[in-house]
């Protein structure tokens, strides 16, 4: 466990060596310019003196797209304690691409809640705005398969001070503590109704899923396609007594019953967690259903990081072995450059991995070919998931480089900016992907071999928090 | 800090003169503070300098597609970051093979180091670079740069929860790290 006075320590430590080492810089030397009729649109190599530069590419910044925006203010509410969910509904299609999304809004100022935004994707309507009930802010949003049905967790607010926080030296820095004990606060959990033809489109009902308790910190979040199971990986909280460094902690997944809150299936592991530097845990997929609504895909970050497939019927128990593991070897297929991962979906049948990434060696500038400009956006069918569900046999890679690889959109400019695809859906087939590219690329759309459909989610700030 | 939103001369034109005398201003304001950055990601003035002149060179490169000057820190930074990366990727190849003859990164004890910083700042240094490199960047953008949660989540292309939780694991292994290394 780390103590909040030991993170204050360790943080002024970080800082002071951080500006000691930045320190003994204290100047730079000559810029090498290329002559400037050497270098414009050829976006050839200027090898320079004594240097070699590897990369040479720009972005543009695009306009945004124009959304047509109607807000239907009060069509919402929120109803507490009814009954809930009914029966499981049937889930539509897989291979359609979700039009509706629910979307957190941040606003720019600490003093408002968190809202969820409702909208339509393919027509840029937003059916409505929800506000979290009083005293909360929504923290957390995942969708089910039917593009109808989210869950949305929500936590105190404003938040409050850990009462150790006293303890911590006023120099410990600019709020830092505060806004990461936010992290561990209790969460509380509610399904969200969308229903565009009803007169009011959207639903909040509370679920009676237990309240996530104080301390611990749930690290992923999936809701089975039907809408009927939520799963959350918990973490404890470094700041927490649960908390043992790397290596030691506990991590637990669980999947609840969204009618009863009855915990369904209970696996943990002290060896590995959920929570994935390298996975990016935001687009959510750290953690997805299979369509059968009876197999849960989890990335296990460890020592030997991975992508398992769990069988929700099995008793549960160590989540470091259960279940099929996909080989390292697809992965690696994903992992371009070793320390990065790209971002990588399951497919909705649970048929293949899909990723996606700005290849360089694909820009022209590293090995492709020469007229090429811009960076592309590749998204490679990493490995076919051919393992059985029923034996839990591993899975097989596609061989690489043999993978199918898709150059579907190529980025105007350069990869010099951090713009990590941020994946939400994929086809059965991983031809087509729902997925948000940074600026300058469009933003969200549905990327295909050779062009994309843009879609319209009306402005917020951090696209993680987006559920399709 | 010493990386500050400055007013740069407005690009967008043709490349030519102008354009090489506004990078070569740009160059002046604000190289010494991104290979400042540099060298907290990578431990290594010389591939500092590298990523950072790398930076510039894409600068001018593209002067004549940027339209918003306020970009051009932004794109900067993230050009060095983005810059480091890769050079560390180069690094992990390279450490790996490079292991067997007891390569491992920049040697904060050299002559030069003991020089240049004291000793606690070294042993911070040390288990700062053992950090991933998610864990690393983000504190060198919250700490060094004390970029506010949003920017640096915007920075590194994560969410600003995700922010939170690296660099509250940051500091809990770079605390737990130290206390080893007391002991």
């Amino acid at each position: 466990m780390i103590t909040m006075k030991d993170a204050a320590r360790t943080q002024e430590a970080a800082r002071a060596a951080m500006r000691a080492l930045a320190g003994t810089v204290s100047d730079a030397p000559p810029l090498e310019m290329p002559p400037p009729l050497d270098i414009p649109t050829s976006r050839r190599r200027w090898p320079g003196p004594g240097r070699r530069y590897r990369r040479a590419q720009w972005l543009v910044p695009l306009a945004a797209a124009a959304c047509v925006i109607a807000i239907a203010a009060g069509l919402v509410a929120v109803r507490r304690g009814q009954p809930a969910p009914a029966a499981p509904r049937p889930v539509p299609s897989a291979s359609a691409v979700p039009d509706y999304y629910v979307a957190l809004s941040h606003p720019p100022d600490t003093a408002t809640p968190n809202q969820v935004i409702v909208g339509n994707g393919a027509t840029g309507q937003v059916l409505a705005r929800v506000s979290p009930p009083a005293g909360t802010t929504f923290a957390g949003v995942a969708g089910a398969a039917d593009d109808r049905t989210f869950v949305v967790e929500a936590q105190r607010f404003p938040q409050p001070l850990p009462a150790t926080n006293a303890a911590v030296p006023k120099t410990a820095g600019d709020g830092y503590i505060a806004s990461d004990a936010a992290i561990a606060l209790p969460r509380t959990w509610y399904l969200l109704r969308v229903n565009p033809a009803a007169a009011t489109p959207a639903q909040l009902v509370r679920i009676p899923v237990p309240v996530t308790p104080a301390g611990q910190e749930v690290t992923a979040l999936a809701l089975s396609p039907d809408g009927s199971k939520l799963a959350l990986a918990i973490l404890p909280h470094p700041f927490t007594e649960g908390y043992l460094g790397v290596g030691g902690t506990l991590q637990l997944l669980r999947v609840y019953s969204v009618a009863t809150g009855a915990v369904l299936r209970t696996w943990s592991t002290t060896t590995g967690s959920i929570d994935s530097y390298d996975f990016t845990p935001d687009s959510g997929t750290t953690m997805s259903w299979l369509p059968d609504g009876n197999h849960l895909a989890v990335f296990i970050d460890s020592d030997s990081p991975g992508l398992r497939v769990l069988d929700i019927r099995s008793p549960g128990g160590d989540l470091a072995t259960a279940g099929a593991r996909l080989t390292t070897a697809t992965i690696a297929n994903c992992n371009q450059g070793g320390l990065y991962t790209a971002p990588l979906l399951l497919t909705p049948h649970g048929t293949a991995v899909v990723c996606a990434w700005y290849s360089e060696a694909d820009s022209g500038f590293g090995g492709g070919p020469e007229n090429t400009i811009g960076c592309p956006l590749t998204i490679v069918l990493a490995g076919i998931a051919d393992y059985s569900l029923s034996t839990a046999a591993a899975a097989t890679p596609l061989p690489w480089p043999a993978s199918r690889s898709l150059v579907s959109y190529r980025m105007p400019g350069h990869c010099a900016t951090p713009a990590r695809p941020q994946l939400a859906w994929s086809s059965p087939n991983g031809d087509e992907v729902l997925a948000y590219l940074p600026s300058p690329g469009p933003g969200w759309a549905v990327y295909r071999p050779g062009g994309y459909t843009r879609m319209h989610v009306t402005s917020v700030q951090d696209p993680h928090y987006v559920a399709w | 800090m010493d990386i500050v939103d400055a007013d740069p001369r407005a690009p967008g034109g043709p490349l030519g003169a102008d354009a090489t005398e506004s990078v070569a201003a740009l160059y002046r304001a604000h190289a010494v503070g991104l290979i400042r950055l540099a060298i907290i990601m990578l431990g290594d003035r010389t591939a500092a300098e590298d990523v950072v002149q790398e930076a510039f060179l894409g600068l001018y490169r593209n002067w004549g597609e940027l339209s918003d000057p306020a970009r051009v820190l932004p794109y900067l930074r993230s050009a060095v970051l983005n810059g480091c990366r890769s050079a560390r990727r180069r690094e992990a190849r390279r450490d790996r093979r490079e292991r067997a003859h007891g390569w491992a990164g920049p040697d904060w004890n050299s002559a030069e180091y003991h020089v240049l910083l004291a000793e606690e700042h070294r042993a911070t240094l040390a288990a700062i670079r053992r950090l991933p490199g998610r864990q690393r960047e983000v504190l060198a953008l919250r700490f060094y740069l004390d970029m506010p949660e949003d920017q640096v989540a915007v920075a590194m292309g994560i969410s600003r929860g995700t922010v939170r939780s690296a660099t509250s694991r940051a500091l809990a292994a770079l605390a737990r790290m130290l206390r080893e290394g007391d002991q």
